[in-house]
């Protein structure tokens, strides 16, 4: 090695040493079928259970697609999407069927996702809906779940006063989940180094996915009678929690107009998943 | 229309066998008629006679060829499917030998990887088809030698040449010398049939690079068919498989950032397992496991099958016996010799990095597969020919003819 490399390479373990991840100290991971995805400080670096997230909703957009009789494409949002990894990895085996519609609250996270958006999604661009390029595909945008309305308008540069349609047929969301006990648990290369606002879901970690679930139905609003689904990725806790508070046919469920359909495991056999359906 | 049109060619086949019975007849009836005439100009017309009947016969054995071709194709119809159409996965373990074996086992690696990107053509890439080449799992020494490695050499469009190019051949003249049959017959192939008489074990006798004294090693190379996504669940029901990962014993998920992405896929009935970690994406990894553990699982039944199914353990019809020697490459001599069929070729540097060597042995080893074939289907023919005497019946159509 040159003195160059010798001295590059020595900073970088360095960094390792101050336990810094891998992925930031690398500069970018693999994710799903996305080789060489940007990850940049402090968004959350993909974990792999978040692959089987993606695995469940391309299932589920498989199924429609057989008897999609609409003539948009099929709208998928992904709430806190970070580096964008959910979103792009699901429009990238899709890119002719599905637009994505990505939220979060920082701001570098919403630059990085469509960074990565432009990286590999430009490629299915390049046809048809020239004008939008990759927007046509996959756009992420600065919003809260909460703030995000019909009245929404993205007010970034590139577009002007744009509304959002709120007629989506599929919303995916992994939200910050860990109960702020377990904060405290954490290994330092996640706390010191990852954002506390993508891992702190509140008390008991159930604050964004509350939001999320009030917003639901305004966002799958349509005259179609589809089942809409929600898809998230939850601390173990949650599947039971959820399971009892949006049980179909209870008060509450039916007060917010959305149900609890069923929770998967990941491959550690650990409740990961849960599926609501808006009622 | 496939069937027609085989059947008439075989038919063709047939009347003109006939008319050359008829002209022998009718010649050897001549000959006799001449020779009880006598005379000069008889025996003149003899030798003519008998010139005929010389050329007759070559025309009749040029005809058993083409009859053997119709009726016995290179490849067995009950393998078209899979010989044609089926991606293959490779594994190459080294034996014994130390690090000469893994030495060995790397050139057998990237020999392979040379003749699959070349897409299974020739030198001037003749044949050539689109394949693909992606590398499941490698296991390196610090030498540059590998202790095991499994590729899955694809085809792009999930074939080889095709049934389309196999319809249209029959329609076709037969191949009329051995060249063009070798051609035809690799055109055909996908992956696996190219490859699958690789399986067994090589043999490399050289001196070794810190060394004075020749040595033997080996290095086995298994052949696999490698079944499509889409059949895998069907293949391998999940609840037959146990997927191992390593992941953090604490709670997991956002919890913890761990860049292990090991998989390791066990197909519960058979033992049969697979672990990947050369991926960063653990769902990468996972599905090459599990094509892995596919290919090997579904090889692993195929030979219970023939096992259970025949005596002949050995044969080429039956997939080989995995430990068999089957070829010996041999540096001082500078020759590699295939012991199934045995042709020797010299050149052993330039055939291992060109790549050639399985584009060269595949057409005699099936050759000799349909040699097997044609034994079994001669026996088949006396078995029943005693079975039918003993009750008396008369056969009825003509025979076949059979090779010499």
């Amino acid at each position: 090695l040159s003195k160059d490399e010798r001295d590059a390479y020595i900073s970088l373990l360095e960094r390792r040493m101050q336990h810094e991840p891998l992925q930031y100290i690398i500069g970018k991971w693999d994710f799903h079928f996305l080789t060489g995805l940007k990850i940049k400080k402090p968004m959350l670096c993909p974990r792999p259970e978040t692959e089987e997230l993606v695995e469940l909703v391309l299932a589920e957009v498989g199924n429609l697609l057989r008897d999609w009789k609409e003539k948009r494409k099929m709208r998928i949002l992904d709430v806190g999407c970070g580096t964008g990894a959910i979103g792009i990895a699901i429009a990238n085996k899709y890119p002719a069927a599905v637009q994505v519609v990505a939220l979060d609250v920082l701001p570098e996270a919403v630059d990085l996702s469509n960074e990565n958006a432009e990286q590999f999604l430009s490629r299915y661009s390049a046809h048809g809906d020239s004008k939008l390029g990759v927007k046509s595909i996959y756009e992420a945008m600065l919003c809260s779940a909460t703030h995000f309305t019909n009245n929404t308008t993205n007010t970034s540069r590139d577009l002007s006063k744009k509304k959002y349609k709120m007629n989506f047929d599929i919303v995916v969301s992994n939200p910050p989940y860990i109960p702020l006990k377990d904060m405290i648990d954490l290994s330092s290369d996640v706390v010191e180094y990852e954002s506390y606002e993508a891992l702190c879901g509140g008390e008991d970690g159930l604050n964004v996915i509350r939001d999320i679930v009030h917003r639901l139905p305004e966002w799958t609003f349509s005259s179609s009678s589809r089942a809409k689904h929600c898809w998230m990725e939850v601390d173990e806790s949650h599947p039971r929690h959820l399971a009892r508070w949006l049980s179909p046919g209870s008060v509450e469920a039916r007060r917010c107009g959305v149900e609890y359909v069923e929770s998967y495991t990941d491959f550690c056999g650990r409740d990961r998943f849960v599926k609501l359906r808006v009622s | 229309g496939k069937e027609l049109s085989s059947l008439s060619a075989v038919s063709y086949l047939c009347e003109r066998a006939a008319e050359i019975h008829a002209e022998r007849v009718s010649l050897l009836e001549l000959l006799a008629e001449t020779k009880s005439a006598g005379g000069e100009e008889a025996s003149e017309m003899e030798e003519e006679i008998k010139q005929e009947l010389v050329d007759l016969d070559e025309q009749s054995t040029a005809l058993s060829h083409k009859f053997l071709h119709s009726l016995v194709p290179l490849i067995n119809p009950d393998d078209l499917q899979d010989l044609t159409a089926l991606d293959a996965v490779i594994d190459i373990r080294a034996g014994t030998g130390g690090d000469e074996a893994c030495l060995f086992a790397a050139e057998l690696m990237a020999s392979y990887e040379a003749t699959a990107r070349a897409g299974g053509g020739d030198d001037s890439g003749y044949g050539a088809k689109s394949w693909e080449v992606e590398v499941l799992s490698v296991s390196r020494t610090d030498l540059g030698g590998i202790k095991e490695a499994s590729l899955v050499v694809s085809s792009s469009k999930g074939g080889g040449g095709g049934y389309n190019s196999f319809d249209s051949h029959q329609q076709e003249d037969i191949p009329q010398n051995d060249e063009e049959l070798t051609n035809h017959l690799l055109s055909q192939l996908g992956p696996y049939g190219f490859f699958r008489f690789e399986s067994g074990v090589h043999r490399v006798q050289r001196v070794p690079v810190n060394d004075v004294k020749m040595q033997t090693s080996a290095v086995s190379v298994a052949i696999m068919p490698s079944l499509p996504d889409h059949a895998l669940p069907t293949a391998l029901p999940p609840n037959e498989l146990k997927i191992d990962t390593m992941r953090a014993s604490g709670a997991g998920g956002q919890h913890v950032n761990t860049t292990e992405s090991a998989v390791r896929v066990t197909h519960i009935p058979t033992g049969i397992m697979a672990c990947i970690q050369d991926e960063r994406s653990q769902h990468k990894n996972k599905a090459k496991a599990l094509k892995l553990v596919a290919a090997r699982v579904y090889s692993h039944r195929k030979e219970q099958e023939t096992k259970d199914r025949s005596a002949i353990r050995s044969s080429l019809m039956g997939g080989g016996d995995r430990s068999e020697r089957i070829r010996t490459y041999n540096f001082p001599q500078d020759r590699i010799t295939d012991h199934r069929c045995k042709v020797s070729v010299s050149g052993v540097s330039s055939w291992l990095s060109g790549g050639g060597v399985v584009r060269n042995f595949a057409p005699y080893l099936y050759m000799m597969e349909r040699e097997e074939r044609v034994e079994k289907l001669e026996e088949e023919e006396i078995v029943n020919a005693k079975k039918q005497s003993r009750s008396g019946e008369k056969r009825k159509g003509s025979r076949t003819k059979s090779s010499h």
